[in-house]
């Protein structure tokens, strides 16, 4: 801000008492208009006839006090309204001080937020400067903040009274922000303190909120690239106080291995009572090895269908750094931030009728079943535009309406939500094969997709070849929305790969960055999901490459090293 | 352990108190940070180019009230600028993890009716707002003031806030009211009799027998018009009503932790002994229903009342001041305030939307119409209030009588959103502020009690509510 010193200056005299903040400047002109722009529009009322014409009976439209950066005015100047935008209108208008015997708390307060000096001086002496200003050759006066003085137009020193530290910071047009952050220390001693004080302040509750985190790594690459994860896990736990219960259970063939179960009931009981699950990968050539009777579901299937984890979000993001990784040319891949909702609890994955059958004629037939109702069709519409919102405002819903009555129902529905609840979002539709040609020609156009689960989940690794590697990519798999929040689940995109495991050169930061989104959407921290997605970049900017992301021939560094730079990273930026 | 007496607003100042800085100014600790639309995206996008994130996310809360349409099926574009604000403000509030009671959401409402309503505001709390009206919160036994753009970033980047202590008064309305009249007479009868600088650099506590008998709506109501006493804290000491009332309510504390608060806020009230800045008493048996005649709330009369003469003041820019208010109102010295025709009629805003106040006018409205000429809005205070009143069939009161029955938002008090009185037009409202242009330029306002404002929706002019039941109907 602008610091204030020494003000010399034609004063214009505007003897009325209680010059409310409403008359400064009018709502709806703060509403229209920005800071900088508010000039115009300062004390309307006064300044201007119906016609827009200037009111002769306004001092500062009188060419003697034209300009006037000094108004001098009756008793509770700027009472009313808290807003701070009145204090900017005079700024804007060009007024560096107000003389007044009084004003009102708020508006004195904003005052010294934005170099505009409230003088107060007595009523008497006040209405003696307005009546020297009528009658002085020159309607001047100085206002100088170092000795607090007022040069009346006749020439007359006055002093004026102001705290000290309002002075001293308008001296030097100090920003309230850092002045304040140098009390770090005794502001968080304070909050320690306080917690144990007054903790209805902090919770609701007795039991603080913490949330349980179930980590399950699963098989092949999951066990390396979930230890990197983990450490991440803990260094937001410890450094950043995020409030969570951590525990870790065996999955897959490892759980089959220690267990003698694919699933034994004490991991069962971990999963439903988790708010969140970290996952790893799964996948093996070892579970053709078990018998049937043992495996007999896919568990990772069985564990969204029990939590009912309906929306897949899949975030894909160019990073300049990894452009020259993807297929794509980089001025295609440029600026591309889109998520992709899935529906991931219906669809044809689970519709029935679905089987092979053995004709009479010998021949076998296979059907699948593309089901929804209009509620879950809703539901993940509603998943989708209410992400939609808090990000670019645009949804596109992708079905096949032209050949498939699922589609038709699909868009009729989406249709329907958005009429009702969401008219605000900017909603477009795309068959799906037009979607896939879409992301690959311009994948920038996009911001929020929404669809059904098998073109979900073909669409999404199309859309992955976006960021170049599959080993970067994160997402999430929540439920429904309910007093303790949705469940979720949080995996990288890619498989186990069970060529590479146990080699440590799997890329782990797809797995990093779903603990970002599990920051994000378990833990209501935005913040820190940001602060972890930027320091993700920065080491990939910095030029850290797994193998999967280096160029032929390039050297790479192991999954552990990569998890060492993020967290070198973490406490670099911290 | 303190043992000089001290003042509800001493205990509280002093426990929100981080560090003593240089020159009386004291960093406070921020309890609850509320945020509405017209501050929320622009503060929160302010706070991110200049590289600060939100330091307490939790202990913020957001709701759009300024610039929402109150039509009722409103979406976010209904009023097209205030549509720019709400999505900016969902982008922030989503961005950095801050509550938000959206449009839609059942939560919704006035962010002065929502706070006390979802058990945010809590006694023994330090509240602060971007806006003037935050002091209504004090009705709990809060400290609650207004906070101007630039303390809004503050508190948002550090929730702290650098504060001088303000001086204290103790304002006693002692005896039983008389019937008809409510905490909104009670608040304006004493801007009128002391002035709207009388609290400047002042908390008020209210006290009193007839404090201790209001409704927690009427407490609220009258903290709420603190600040058009110049005061920016108001507060009433909180009592087994408020406790009561906490329990269950969404933000408060449950169980044994609602028990330990309950314990704590006991040792709030006021101290025996314990003295003030300054003391003022009122007789509040001799207030009558008021109604506001000029462009300052401190014009106000009893509804019996004349208009003042200019010519009767002595001091010349007092007396300047009169003759604009009258000009600007349309009204002649020495006219009976009574029986001057209205043309819209306003329920609602954060000084009076709630259940009680709703009920008060419901009772004038039923079985009447309103009158020719006039157009009379309910806007209830939030979501829950709206869902409550029409559990209770007040709607039906209202419509049937030809009000409109809208949606929560600030809506006419001041006009943000384009709901405005039309130019020279008079109304009647149960808002706080009558300044000039503040229901739309060159509008005419009479604030006014619900149950006043409903009896000159019916009447078709500023009418002494004690009378009605005697007019035919």
């Amino acid at each position: 801000m602008k610091a204030f010193i020494r003000e010399e200056a034609v004063a214009a005299p505007l003897m009325r008492t209680n010059i409310d903040t409403d008359q400064i400047i009018r709502i709806d002109r703060l509403i229209e208009y920005s800071r900088g722009e508010l000039g115009p529009f300062c004390l309307e009322a006064l300044r201007y006839e119906s016609d827009g014409g200037e009111r002769a009976d306004f001092p500062p439209n009188q060419p003697r006090y034209r300009n006037a950066a000094i108004l001098v005015a009756g008793e509770n100047f700027g009472c009313g309204s808290s807003r701070e935008h009145a204090v900017w209108a005079l700024v804007d208008w060009g007024v560096r001080a107000v003389i007044a015997p009084s004003f009102g708390d708020i508006f004195y307060a904003n005052s010294f937020q934005n170099g505009l000096l409230p003088v107060r001086l007595p009523a008497a002496e006040v209405s003696e400067i307005a009546q020297e200003l009528e009658r002085c050759e020159i309607p001047r006066i100085v206002v100088d903040l170092r000795d607090c003085t007022v040069t009346t137009p006749a020439g007359r020193r006055l002093s004026f009274e102001i705290e000290p530290d309002r002075r001293a910071g308008l001296l030097e047009g100090l920003d309230d922000v850092s002045m304040t952050l140098r009390h770090r220390a005794a502001i968080e001693q304070f909050r320690r303190d306080d917690e144990v004080a007054h903790p209805w302040i902090y919770r609701q509750t007795e039991l603080p909120i913490v949330k349980k985190i179930l980590i399950l790594a699963g098989d092949g690459i999951g066990p390396e690239i979930m230890a990197q994860t983990r450490r991440v896990v803990d260094w937001f736990a410890e450094r950043r106080g995020v409030p969570m219960e951590l525990r870790e259970e065996l999955f897959g063939i490892s759980a089959w291995k220690a267990h003698g179960n694919l699933m034994r009931d004490q991991t069962w009981q971990a999963v439903m009572e988790s708010d969140a699950i970290l996952f790893g990968a799964t996948g093996s050539p070892e579970y053709a090895a078990i018998p049937p009777e043992h495996n007999k579901f896919d568990q990772l299937l069985r564990i969204r269908k029990e939590l009912d984890l309906y929306v897949n979000l899949r975030p894909v993001r160019a990073l300049k750094a990894l452009a020259g990784a993807s297929s794509l040319r980089p001025e295609v891949l440029d600026g591309t931030d889109m998520i992709l909702v899935r529906e991931l609890a219906g669809g044809m994955y689970f519709g029935t009728p679905r089987g092979i059958e053995t004709l009479a004629d010998g021949q076998r037939r296979v059907v699948n079943s593309m089901v929804y109702t209009e509620n879950e069709i809703a539901r993940i519409a509603r998943a989708a535009f209410e992400l939609a919102r808090t990000r670019g405002g645009r949804l596109c819903s992708v079905d096949k309406s032209n050949v498939l009555e699922n589609g038709v129902l699909w868009r009729e529905t989406v249709e329907a939500v958005h009429k009702s609840e969401f008219s605000d979002v900017e909603l477009s539709h795309l068959y799906v094969d037009n979607a896939a040609m879409q992301l690959v020609r311009n994948p920038r156009q996009f911001d929020v997709i929404v669809t059904e689960n098998l073109f979900g989940d073909i669409l999404s690794d199309c859309a992955a070849m976006v960021a170049g590697s599959i080993g970067m990519l994160p997402s999430a798999s929540l439920g429904a929305p309910c007093a303790s929040g949705r469940k979720a689940l949080y995996e990288p995109i890619h498989g186990s790969a069970p060529d590479i495991a146990g080699q440590g050169v799997a890329n782990p930061l797809g797995s990093i960055l779903s603990f970002g989104m599990c920051l994000r959407h378990t833990f209501n921290l935005p913040q820190e999901a940001d602060f972890l997605d930027a320091a993700v970049e920065r080491v990939v900017d910095s030029g850290a490459r797994t193998r999967d992301l280096a160029e032929a021939g390039a050297p790479f560094i192991t999954t552990a090293q990569m998890g060492d730079a993020v967290i070198c990273e973490l406490d670099r930026a911290e | 352990m303190n043992t000089t007496p001290s003042t509800l607003f001493d205990k509280i100042w002093r426990a929100h108190v981080i560090a003593e800085l240089d020159d009386d100014v004291s960093l406070l600790h921020i309890d609850r940070h509320l945020i509405h639309d017209l501050e929320a995206g622009p503060r929160l996008d302010d706070l991110r180019r200049a590289g600060y994130g939100v330091a307490r996310s939790d202990l913020t809360f957001a709701t759009p009230d300024h610039a929402v349409s109150t039509l009722d099926g409103r979406t976010t574009d209904t009023n097209p600028t205030g549509g720019k604000l709400l999505r900016s403000m969902r982008r922030a509030t989503a961005r950095t993890g801050i509550r938000l009671f959206d449009l839609g959401s059942p939560a919704q409402g006035i962010v002065h009716v929502v706070g006390p309503q979802q058990g945010i505001t809590l006694p023994g709390a330090l509240i602060v707002c971007g806006d003037s009206h935050t002091c209504t919160h004090g009705g709990f036994g809060a400290i609650a003031f207004g906070i101007g753009s630039s303390e809004v970033g503050h508190v948002l980047a550090t929730q702290t806030l650098r504060q001088r202590r303000p001086k204290t008064m103790r304002l006693r309305f002692e005896g039983r009211l008389g019937a008809g009249v409510t905490a909104k007479d009670m608040i304006l009868h004493a801007i009128g009799r002391l002035g709207t600088a009388a609290g400047r650099g002042h908390a008020i506590e209210y006290a009193g027998s007839a404090v201790r008998g209001l409704s927690l709506d009427g407490r609220l109501t009258i903290c709420n018009l603190s600040i058009e006493m110049g005061a920016k804290i108001g507060m009433i000491a909180p009592d087994d009503k408020v406790y009561a009332y906490l329990e269950g309510k969404p933000f408060a504390p449950r169980g044994r932790l609602l028990d330990q608060a309950v314990a704590c806020w006991r040792g709030l009230p006021t101290d025996d002994g314990a003295s003030f800045d300054r003391e003022e008493w009122i007789d509040a048996t001799r207030i009558a229903p008021q109604v506001t005649w000029g462009t300052s709330p401190q014009d106000v009369l009893p509804i019996d009342g004349y208009v003042p003469d200019p010519a009767d003041e002595p001091d010349p820019a007092r007396r300047k001041s009169i003759e604009h208010a009258l000009d600007y109102m349309g009204l002649a010295p020495r006219q009976a305030i009574a029986g001057t025709p209205v043309d819209w009629v306003f329920i609602g805003s954060c000084a009076n939307s709630r259940l009680s106040d709703l009920r008060e006018a419901a009772l004038i409205a039923r079985g009447r119409r309103v009158a020719g000429g006039v157009r009379a809005w309910v806007v209830p205070g939030s979501e829950e209030t709206k869902r409550l009143a029409e559990a209770e069939g007040l709607h039906r009161h209202f419509i049937e009588a030809g009000f409109e029955w809208r949606s929560p938002g600030c809506s006419m008090c001041l006009a943000a959103n384009g709901e405005t009185v039309p130019p020279l037009q008079r109304s009647v409202s149960t808002s706080n502020r009558n300044f000039v242009g503040r229901q739309g330029p060159r509008a005419r306002t009479h604030l006014a009690s619900p149950a006043m404002a409903a009896a000159a929706a019916v009447t078709g002019c500023l009418t002494d509510v004690r009378r009605l039941p005697e007019l035919s109907l």
